[in-house]
């Protein structure tokens, strides 16, 4: 009986020294090599934005351009009537918000170019008019459903916006309706801005955090390893050694 | 009867207990730094969309005015 029963004893001090061994491992393999790559491509997906900071100038200012045209053709597809293309054009009117909420005062300021924009805009409009309905429809059909599910994605940030955009550009001129909504989607442009801002920094200090609470409770930790000096070298080993591997516990040469 | 092998127990079990503490915090900054990640990255993803859906435009009108030629 008594053997049996140190038997088993052994047996539970050694899972849960592997229990133990494995956890440490875990907690080393996430701190150290997990966390300094992850805040890596945090950096690195900075420097993407940032380098990509050009094409997002380049679609706001498309983006309005693109208003204008819509806003041109509106009477003739009112006029047309179907309700597939008004469809269409909430579905143009709720995606705008989307680029006006990079950047709203473009809109604004970008209304004089809109005499440019009537020579840029012209062969698109002349492209749809020429065309006929049916083929109209069927790419921005396809670009709805695509659209549809962009906005199903950011459904929980946007949702509120777009349908405001949607009912309102529906009845209204989109320019009209671009307007105060732009105002608030700046605000929340700007507030995201900080946010991201804030989260940057956040980012660098979490980063910098994260390595200190293994540098500051690693002493903390060694004085539970006091119970057992041995395990101190165990532990060290088994923080470089595979997960799977066995610490031995002294307690068994005491017996 | 007191039981040796007790108090190791009782250690390991603290010491258990603390790494997944520390185990958790690690995790639960790994989480952050991937939602601070994630955020940035909807950007991105916006602007991929807004690539995609120009060039489906683009192609959609240039097959309409006839216009599209073939790569060089």
């Amino acid at each position: 009986m008594e053997q049996s029963l140190e038997r088993l004893d052994q047996e539970i001090t050694l899972h849960l020294q592997q229990i133990d061994s494995n956890l440490s491992y875990c907690f080393n393999k996430i701190s150290q090599d997990v966390i300094p790559h992850v805040t890596k491509y945090g950096s690195v997906c900075d420097q993407v934005m940032d380098s990509s900071n050009w094409l997002k100038i380049m679609f706001q200012e498309a983006g309005n351009l693109q208003i204008d045209a819509v806003a041109g053709n509106e009477p003739t597809a009112a006029t047309a009537g179907s309700q597939l293309q008004s469809g269409d054009q909430n579905s143009m009117q709720s995606l705008f918000p989307g680029k006006p909420r990079l950047s709203p005062d473009s809109s604004s300021v970008m209304v004089p170019p809109s005499l440019v924009q009537n020579s840029m805009g012209a062969p698109d409009a002349s492209a749809t008019t020429t065309t006929t309905t049916g083929q109209i429809l069927r790419l921005p059909d396809s670009s709805d459903e695509e659209r549809d599910a962009r906005e199903n994605d950011n459904h929980d940030s946007n949702s509120a916006s777009n349908t405001e955009t949607a009912h309102v550009g529906a009845d209204l001129n989109p320019s009209r309706s671009a307007d105060p909504d732009g105002s608030t989607i700046q605000r929340q442009r700007r507030k995201r801005k900080l946010s991201l801002l804030l989260q940057q920094q956040f980012g660098s200090s979490s980063s910098s955090v994260a390595p200190s609470p293994a540098q500051l409770q690693r002493p903390a930790t060694t004085n539970n390893l006091d119970s057992s000096p041995i395990r101190k070298e165990s532990t060290k080993q088994s923080n470089f050694v595979e997960p799977g591997t066995v610490i031995y516990f002294p307690t068994r040469d005491e017996t | 009867m007191e039981n040796p092998y007790e108090q190791v127990h009782q250690s390991i079990l603290s010491r258990i207990i603390n790494n997944v503490e520390r185990l958790n915090e690690s995790v639960v900054t790994l989480n952050q730094e991937l939602e601070h990640i994630n955020a940035r990255n909807k950007n991105l993803q916006l602007m991929g969309q807004m690539c995609e859906n120009y060039h489906k435009s683009v192609q959609f009108n240039m097959t309409a005015t006839n216009s599209k030629r073939g790569p060089l």
